[in-house]
């Protein structure tokens, strides 16, 4: 009879020693990043527990919110609401091109690296640039902050987009190449179809994700419910100011349950 | 029914067979198909070794062989989808040889259409949508933007009905069963109205009646359109039903060359038939 080489619980084999040095030098590493990071941000129990009458006090002010603002709020979020809906729309359709650039298995090689270069760009720049750059640009208002967001999301979607295509089963493409299919018939007839879920999920997550951006655009004047916020803040209005954040709290979860629900409804197999 | 068996076990290696030639297969008749000294080599595994034959207008070979025999990797060779490590195919004026690999980057012109072994169905476009890629050939692109004329859609539509699939033409493939997707991935080949079909075990996922079903379809194309049929099979009494000619591999060779009448025979003299197939 052959031998039987059995493995009992708890007597897994050793990994072998340039694994284990490899593992001993990434906690190392980790290591000396935190300690890094703690030192930088100059951490303080001392000044931690000293804030919490400060803070306290800060968010007592805001009770009860000064509901008589809430028409002004319902109008100012829904100013947000068109701006992320806008920015997020024409930043899915410039976002599509530049994907198809991007993605390794649709373009050649060369043109993959602008691609990919154009949404490194993009994406380097915070939302809140982008908003200043725009405000300066073409003036305070909506305007402003959905050109912001149409840029801001192509940075993510572009991303998303190329990385979806490049994950994408090759079998059926292969098919219809095969069949005599052109490259453009072959991403609109093959890789196109089976990606539109997971573009569509990425997308709508993108929206929810434009409501909370939209609001801090405000912040620089890029309109929505931002300008109010901080209007009432340097106004010390700190009751009217929990009556937009309760509003604003409102529709994000609004927002979260619908896209969680459209989201579960794309990707649900066929 | 004899069929193949997969198994891997432990045979003799088969003694080598004179490899006979497709006599009185339609001699006269141009060639659409030559291979010459095929090799394919997957690292140091060498998948086929000096694969040489042609096939004629209007034959109906069946390929066969064990799994891992490398009947699939053929197959990705003829359709242009794997470049050969050495040796050419020529399809009517086309060559694709070892030196020219790149084309198999380039857009195939359609004289051959194929099946494959998984179907490769997009599975959320409808089965309709699935035949008329069939067709995408035909057109540029910017014609394609935004679909198909009602004449094609009518003829795939004739196609799905051939295939008993008229009914769930509408359905996602992505939806329909592994019988009924390979039905679509039948009708989408036949669309292209090909003059040689390339088909990677065409009746792998359907019953004894409807693989009968398909198979008579295929035979009827092969003699009354003089559609040129090459196909892997796995089922031998399949192959001498239907098939003209048998190819035969063992292990990347190929061992037989010859009428699907005399196979059984022919192999049966030389070496024990199990551990061909």
């Amino acid at each position: 009879m052959a031998d039987v080489a059995l493995t009992l619980p708890g007597s897994a084999p050793k990994a072998p020693a340039s694994r284990r040095w490899w593992y001993a030098g990434l906690a190392l590493g980790a290591a000396v990043l935190y300690v890094w990071a703690w030192r930088g941000m100059e951490f303080s129990f001392e000044r931690l527990a000293k804030s919490f009458p400060h803070a306290w006090d800060f968010l007592s002010r805001m009770v009860p919110p000064d509901w008589t603002v809430t028409g002004t709020a319902l109008t100012a979020l829904a100013e947000t609401i068109q701006m992320a809906v806008l920015g997020t729309t024409f930043g899915a359709l410039l976002s599509l091109p530049l994907a198809v650039m991007a993605a390794r298995n649709l373009s050649p090689r060369w043109l993959t690296w602008i691609g990919r270069g154009l949404l490194n760009l993009i994406r380097t720049v915070p939302s809140v640039v982008w908003g200043l750059f725009f405000v300066a640009a073409v003036g305070l208002g909506p305007f402003a902050g959905v050109l912001a967001l149409s840029l801001y999301t192509v940075g993510y979607l572009g991303k998303f987009y190329f990385e979806t295509f490049e994950s994408m089963d090759n079998a059926a493409a292969e098919a219809l190449r095969t069949a005599g299919a052109s490259k453009p018939q072959i991403f609109q007839y093959a890789i196109l179809p089976q990606s539109l879920p997971l573009l569509a999920n990425y997308t709508i997550f993108i929206l929810e994700y434009s409501i909370r951006a939209a609001t801090i655009l405000g912040v620089v004047g890029a309109g929505g419910v931002g300008y109010y916020f901080q209007v009432y803040l340097r106004n010390f209005d700190y009751q009217k100011a929990a009556t937009l954040l309760v509003w604003l709290l409102v529709v994000v979860v609004a927002m979260d349950g619908l896209s969680g629900w459209v989201r579960r409804r794309l990707v649900e197999p066929t | 029914m004899k069929s193949i068996t997969s198994s891997h076990a432990a045979a003799p290696h088969p003694r080598p067979l004179p490899v006979r030639r497709g006599e009185d297969q339609g001699e006269g008749s141009p060639v659409v198909l030559e291979v010459t000294g095929l090799c394919v080599n997957r690292g140091d595994y060498r998948a086929v070794r000096d694969v040489s034959f042609t096939v004629r207008r209007g034959e109906f070979v069946a390929l066969m062989g064990r799994s891992g025999a490398g009947k699939t990797t053929i197959m990705h060779c003829l359709a242009g989808l794997l470049a050969p490590s050495s040796g050419t195919v020529h399809w009517t004026d086309q060559c694709r040889d070892a030196c020219c690999a790149h084309l198999a980057a380039d857009r195939p012109a359609p004289v051959h259409a194929v099946m494959f072994q998984h179907y490769r169905l997009v599975p959320q476009l409808s089965a309709l949508n699935n035949v008329l890629c069939g067709r995408l050939q035909k057109y540029p692109w910017w014609q394609t933007v935004r679909g198909f004329p009602a004449a094609e859609k009518k003829e795939a539509m004739a196609w799905l009905d051939r295939v008993g699939l008229a009914e769930r033409a509408r359905l996602p493939a992505g939806r329909l069963s592994g019988g009924e997707q390979q039905r679509v991935g039948v009708a989408r080949a036949l669309i292209q109205n090909p003059t040689l079909l390339l088909a990677d075990e065409p009746v792998a996922s359907l019953d004894a009646e409807t693989a009968n079903e398909v198979m008579g379809l295929l035979r009827e194309r092969n003699q009354q359109r003089g559609l040129t049929v090459f196909c892997v099979l796995h089922d031998l009494e399949m192959a001498e039903r239907f098939a003209s000619r048998v190819l035969l591999l063992e292990q990347g060779r190929l061992v037989y060359d010859g009428p699907a009448s005399n196979l059984v025979e022919t192999v049966q003299e030389k070496l024990q038939w199990q551990t061909l197939l």
